[in-house]
């Protein structure tokens, strides 16, 4: 059964490093399919960060319908790692697609 | 330098949004957390309940129990259409089975939010008053945030632990001197009341802080899901065939008598579906604005609550409500003022930073 998706986010971090809020949507989408909608992403990413299990290592304003779209670049956090262990999320990697 | 001050001022435009967000989730569980009252009130004023005895404790107490587990059932309802509409129910069902390591800090939240804090709102309503009952759940704030913060480290600032006993204080006023003629109102059972006013104090302060537990690694829409979840599995496997086999009480016919009333139906259904996106806008603050932060803001229920009290029963509020708003609202504007990037981290930075 696939990770729900806030769990998933962490074990893609934990795997593939620090990435961009687009390129976690990107990899979502593969992952979930129709089910994700890039906006919920988001908010689960900020969601994470301000739990203190991610962290926004880098920030970047891109070209949006008019109005500038701000971008993150998430990292995971020791906590996070640590929050990983605790609900067992650990155990289910590198089970996390490409 | 000054090419930074465009993603400056998106970033600070981006913290004040999700701070607004936060806020607005829990001003609304507020307002639907007071409107719940009226009808939640109303139920006892319908059979099979009304029938009840004041003097029979018993049949009163398992009366309680079957209501809260319909109530929890049509709200369970609800929130199924809410995650239904959203695309959410795979997810519900992926956080669910994983009980171990997520969803069982849900089943906890339930057992303190249900059994221990509706049952025990239900309990001070019954054998006390409607007034009382919100007096004593004004208190859970201290205790959601007390628990976050020893637990997992959450931030309370001096800002919000000040708009916090503010909105408290604005509580009391609005419900403390009503609550004294209740309070010596001299039912003979009144201390099952006193005792589920505590009782829901301090289980929906432990919920919030559990639930926040929780949606560390999952979606709030989904984690409130997953609350009432068990609840339903809690009333309906465990206590109320307690109840009715062990306590011989007449849980199959209060059931029947319920559910074929017309009117308690729809006074259930009304207080479920209050209660149901009540929650769903409380769990989602917390994941923005905090655990202590939006319990605190969801206590304006108690000016919602009064507000909509005093429409159903044409008794407008004592003098001493307005001292209770003025409180209320100076107290949510102190929180509200606090600066957004202050508000957007929400545990101590020695635990949330460094890299993994």
């Amino acid at each position: 059964m696939k990770l729900p998706q806030k769990g998933w986010l962490l074990c893609r971090l934990s795997s593939h490093g620090a990435d961009w809020d687009s390129g976690l949507v990107a990899a979502a989408e593969q992952a979930y399919g129709a089910e994700v909608r890039g906006g919920g992403i988001r908010l689960a990413l900020e969601e994470l960060a301000s739990a203190g299990l991610v962290q926004r290592c880098a920030e970047r304003l891109l070209p949006g319908d008019g109005v500038p779209r701000l971008s993150f670049r998430y990292q995971l956090t020791a906590f996070g790692l640590q929050r990983m262990r605790d609900t067992g999320l650990l155990a289910t990697l590198p089970v996390v697609p490409q | 330098m000054e090419s930074q001050l465009p993603l400056q001022r998106a970033l600070a435009r981006h913290f004040r949004r999700n701070q607004r967000w936060g806020f607005a989730w829990a001003l609304w569980t507020a307002l639907l957390w007071g409107i719940w009252y009226v009808p939640a009130t109303a139920l006892w004023s319908e059979q099979p309940y009304a029938a009840i005895g004041a003097g029979d404790t018993g049949l009163r107490l398992a009366a309680t129990a079957v209501m809260t587990w319909i109530h929890a059932i049509a709200v369970f309802g609800f929130l199924a259409l809410w995650n239904g509409v959203l695309g959410k129910l795979p997810d519900y069902l992926r956080t669910l089975v994983r009980f171990r390591g997520i969803s069982r800090w849900y089943a906890l939240a339930s057992l303190c939010g249900g059994p221990l804090a509706i049952f025990g709102s239900c309990l001070a309503m019954g054998f006390v008053g409607p007034v009382f009952a919100a007096v004593t759940s004004l208190f859970y704030p201290v205790v959601g945030a007390v628990l976050a913060r020893l637990w997992y480290h959450e931030r309370i600032s001096g800002r919000a632990a000040a708009g916090m006993c503010i909105i408290i204080l604005g509580g009391l006023a609005i419900y403390g001197p009503g609550m004294f003629g209740e309070v010596h109102g001299g039912h003979s059972m009144a201390w099952l009341g006193y005792l589920g006013g505590i009782m829901s104090a301090i289980g929906w302060g432990c919920e919030g802080a559990v639930a926040g537990r929780a949606m560390d690694v999952s979606d709030p829409d989904v984690g409130i899901h997953c609350r009432f979840s068990f609840e339903v599995l809690f009333w309906g496997v465990l206590v109320l065939p307690a109840l009715g086999w062990v306590g011989n009480f007449p849980v199959a016919g209060l059931l029947h008598d319920s559910v074929t009333n017309p009117r308690a139906l729809l006074w259930i259904v009304l207080a479920a579906v209050c209660h149901a996106y009540c929650y769903t806008a409380f769990y989602k603050s917390f994941s923005l604005i905090g655990v202590g932060r939006g319990e605190a803001i969801g206590n304006l229920y108690a000016v919602f609550a009064l507000v909509f009290i005093a429409l159903f029963t044409l008794q407008l509020p004592a003098w001493y409500f307005l001292v209770g708003l003025v409180l209320t609202v100076a107290g949510s504007f102190v929180m509200f003022s606090e600066p957004a990037e202050s508000v957007a981290a929400l545990r101590d930075p020695v635990i949330a930073e460094g890299p993994a």
